[in-house]
């Protein structure tokens, strides 16, 4: 059987928005909260930030007239984080892995996927992407 | 919006450090990059180092900048110094990232 989550938390930021440490704190309060470890809270917030700092660049090619949409989701097993935006969506050759150090861009996906257990892109009116990090 | 980083500037006769104060990402990284553009010019021969012990955050740009710098000492035969604390979020991101491999970094306990 399926459950639903136990917590859930929304979050709406106009895809201009500079305050993205708003974004860290309310995902830390929220892992924190359901008792992930200080180590898997960290992980969560890095690659949910990226996922932020993702969509305001790339994802919000209007800047303040589009909304990057967070939405934080507690199950018994796990969190799940899904970042939406209203951009073009995700190329189909995502970089996962992080790239050679004479490279000095290219992080930021390839870190999510070493942060979280799961990753996934959705391109579906704008690109989403959902990280899922189960309990220790 | 008030910036949640500081950013002060030390010297000894060894080495120049950039000293960040709370988050280093996106949003904070134009005044990390001016003051690091200071320290080089300041350097001389001295180690270029970027102390990270009191930094809360560091994100996928703020690793962008200290690549570009280990870059720019690369072609002086030097490598950038990067210090980190024991248990904060930089010492983690910095190890998935692999960057010990071209820079050096120390993990101490917290300044």
């Amino acid at each position: 059987m399926v459950t639903g989550p136990v917590l859930q938390a929304k979050l709406d930021l106009p895809g201009s928005s500079k305050n993205l440490q708003s974004v860290r704190e309310v995902i830390e309060s929220t892992a924190s909260e359901v008792g992930f470890s200080v180590d898997d809270v960290r992980k969560i917030v890095t690659a949910a930030f990226e996922a932020v700092a993702n969509a305001v660049t790339h994802g919000s090619p209007l800047e303040s007239k589009n909304t990057i949409s967070i939405t934080i989701s507690v199950y018994a097993d796990k969190l799940v984080v899904e970042v939406a935006d209203q951009g073009e969506g995700f190329p189909l050759n995502i970089l996962k892995k992080m790239p050679d150090t004479s490279s000095p861009r290219g992080r930021g996906i390839p870190l999510m996927y070493s942060l979280v257990d799961e990753v996934k892109f959705e391109n579906n009116s704008g690109g989403r992407v959902i990280l899922t990090k189960y309990r220790g | 919006m008030e910036l949640k980083m500081a950013i002060t500037m030390s010297q000894t006769p060894e080495e120049v450090s950039v000293n960040v104060t709370g988050d280093l990402d996106l949003t904070t990284i134009n005044a990390f990059q001016t003051n690091v553009e200071q320290a080089f010019e300041l350097r001389g021969g001295r180690k270029l180092v970027v102390d990270l012990r009191k930094t809360d955050y560091i994100d996928s740009a703020g690793l962008e900048q200290l690549l570009i710098a280990n870059r720019k000492l690369f072609a002086d035969s030097d490598k950038l110094l990067v210090r980190v604390a024991h248990g904060r979020q930089p010492q983690t991101v910095l190890a998935v990232t692999g960057f010990s491999a071209v820079m050096d970094v120390e993990s101490l306990d917290e300044a």
